[in-house]
C-alpha cells in the first residue's frame, strides 16, 4: 500500500470508522505503519491533535456579559409590547453596527440598497427631525452629531469621570475590556460621523448615533450597577 | 436583578433540570445559576467557531437569550449540556447563513495541500501538542475546516450529526475533518519552527 493511500485513510483509521474497510485493508494499513515510520509518526500527530482537541482551555466572556442579558431577559419579560420592544431595538441596532464592519453578504448590502432608497423616495428624514432642529454641515464639522448631542454627552462625561475615578482599581481584564467597549461605540461614533458630514440630516444615520449613545448608557449604568 | 446569597446557595444544590423549570417560570436568581455554570463552556465554543472574541460575546448573549425563552421546552430527556451545546451549535450555523459563510469547497478525490506537502516533507518526530498553540491554530483555519473540527472533535458530534448540521454529505464532512486536522499539523509545525529559529 502507497503512502498516499494510507495518508488518506489516516483519519477514518484514527477514529475507528473502517466499517467502510474490509479487514484486509485494515491489515494493509496496520502492515503499512510498522514498516513506514513516516506514516507511523503522522498518524501519532494526528492522534496527539484529536486527544488535545477534547482538553482545550475554556475562554471567559467579560464579566458585565450577565448584566446585559440579564438585562435584556428583563426587558421582555414584563411585556412583548413594552419596554421589551425599545431595548430589543436599540440591541438590534448594536448587533447590526458590531457585525456591520465585515459581515455584510450581497443580499443584506442590496437590502441596505434600497431601504436607502424606500428613505430617500418616502422622505423619511424629515419625519425622523420633524421636531427637532435640523443640523447643518458646520454643526457636525464642529462635532455635533444630534441636535441635543451635547445634553447626552454631558451626561455621560459627568458618569465616566465617576467611573474613570475607581478605574484605577478594577483588575485589568475588567480594565481592559471595558476600555474595549468604549473604544468598540468610539469608533462606530466616528464612522456615523463621517457618515454625516455628506449628509448632516441623514436620519438612519441620526438613530444610529442615538443608539450607540444609548449603548454607551447602558454599560456605564451597568457597571455603576455592578458597583465597580 | 441583583443576587441574593442565600437563594444562590439553594440555587446551586438544584439540577440542571430543576433550574430549568424554575427558570421556565421565570426564576432569574435559577437562571443566573444556569448562567453560570455553563457560560464558559457556550462562550468558548461560539468563540472557537467564529474566532473572533466580539463576534463570540454576542453570540453567547444571543444565545443565553434565546435559552431563556425556550427553556421551558426543555424536558430533561437528555444531558441539559447537550442540549444546549446543540443549541448554540445551531445559533451559530444560523449566524454563519446569515453571513454568508461558505464551507471550503471540496472534491472527494481532490489532493490537497497539506496532503502533498507531507508526502513531499514526511513528518516529524511526534510531538506533544500544546493545547494553547492548538487553540490559536484552529483560529487560523479556513471556517469549514475550522466548523467541522470543532463539531467533531471538540464537541465529539458524529459525522452523521454534523453532515446533517451543515447540509453536507457524512463524506465532505470526514474529508473537510481530515484536510482540517492535515492543516493544523502543519500550522503547529510552522509554529515550534518559528519558536526555533527566534530561539537561535
Amino acid at each position: 500500500m502507497e503512502c498516499r493511500a494510507v495518508v488518506s485513510s489516516l483519519s477514518d483509521y484514527l477514529d475507528g470508522r473502517n466499517i467502510w474497510a474490509s479487514d484486509d485493508e485494515v491489515e494493509r494499513i496496520e502492515t503499512h505503519l510498522t514498516n513506514c515510520p513516516t506514516c507511523l509518526n503522522l498518524k501519532l500527530e494526528l492522534s496527539e491533535i484529536k486527544n488535545a482537541a477534547r482538553e482545550l482551555p475554556v475562554h471567559t466572556p467579560p464579566l458585565a456579559l450577565w448584566a446585559r442579558i440579564s438585562k435584556a431577559i428583563e426587558a421582555e419579560v414584563p411585556s412583548e409590547n413594552g419596554p421589551a420592544r425599545e431595548t430589543q431595538n436599540a440591541s438590534g441596532w448594536w448587533g447590526w453596527l458590531n457585525s456591520r464592519k465585515f459581515t455584510f453578504s450581497l443580499p443584506q448590502l442590496a437590502a441596505a440598497g434600497a431601504f436607502v432608497a424606500i428613505l430617500i423616495v418616502a422622505g423619511i428624514s424629515g419625519i425622523f427631525g420633524a421636531n427637532q432642529a435640523p443640523l447643518n454641515f458646520q454643526d457636525v464639522r464642529s462635532g455635533l452629531l444630534l441636535p441635543e448631542e451635547n445634553e447626552i454627552k454631558a451626561n455621560l462625561e459627568h458618569r465616566l469621570d465617576a467611573i474613570n475615578a475607581r478605574k484605577a482599581q478594577w483588575d485589568s481584564q475588567r480594565r481592559a475590556d471595558f476600555e474595549q467597549h468604549m473604544n468598540k461605540i468610539d469608533e462606530s461614533l466616528k464612522l456615523c460621523r463621517h457618515m454625516l458630514e455628506g449628509n448632516p440630516n441623514d436620519a438612519g444615520h441620526q438613530e444610529m448615533v442615538r443608539a450607540l449613545y444609548d449603548e454607551k448608557r447602558r454599560l456605564l449604568e451597568d457597571v455603576e450597577r455592578l458597583k465597580w | 436583578m441583583t443576587t441574593d446569597g442565600t437563594n444562590n446557595v439553594a440555587s446551586n444544590s438544584l439540577s440542571d433540570y430543576e433550574l430549568a423549570q424554575a427558570s421556565a417560570r421565570g426564576d432569574m436568581q435559577a437562571f443566573e445559576t444556569i448562567y453560570k455554570r455553563h457560560h464558559r463552556r457556550v462562550y468558548s465554543l461560539c468563540l472557537r467557531m467564529v474566532a473572533n472574541a466580539t463576534e463570540a460575546e454576542d453570540l453567547t448573549q444571543e444565545v443565553f437569550i434565546q435559552l431563556f425563552r425556550k427553556i421551558g421546552s426543555f424536558r430533561g430527556e437528555s444531558a441539559f449540556t447537550t442540549w444546549l451545546h446543540r443549541l448554540t451549535v445551531n445559533h451559530v450555523l444560523m449566524h454563519f447563513r446569515k453571513r454568508g459563510v461558505r464551507l471550503e469547497k471540496t472534491t472527494e478525490e481532490g489532493e490537497i495541500g497539506e496532503i502533498q506537502d507531507f508526502l513531499q516533507a514526511g513528518a516529524e518526530r511526534p510531538r506533544f501538542v500544546d493545547r494553547i498553540a492548538l487553540d490559536k491554530a484552529i483560529s487560523e483555519l479556513p471556517p469549514g475546516y475550522r466548523t467541522v473540527f470543532v463539531l467533531h472533535d471538540v464537541e465529539g458530534f458524529e459525522h452523521e450529526e454534523v453532515a446533517n448540521m451543515l447540509g453536507v454529505s457524512v463524506g465532505t464532512s470526514k474529508s473537510q475533518l481530515h484536510k482540517a486536522r492535515m492543516r493544523l499539523r502543519q500550522l503547529l509545525n510552522k509554529k515550534t519552527d518559528t519558536k526555533k529559529e527566534t530561539k537561535k
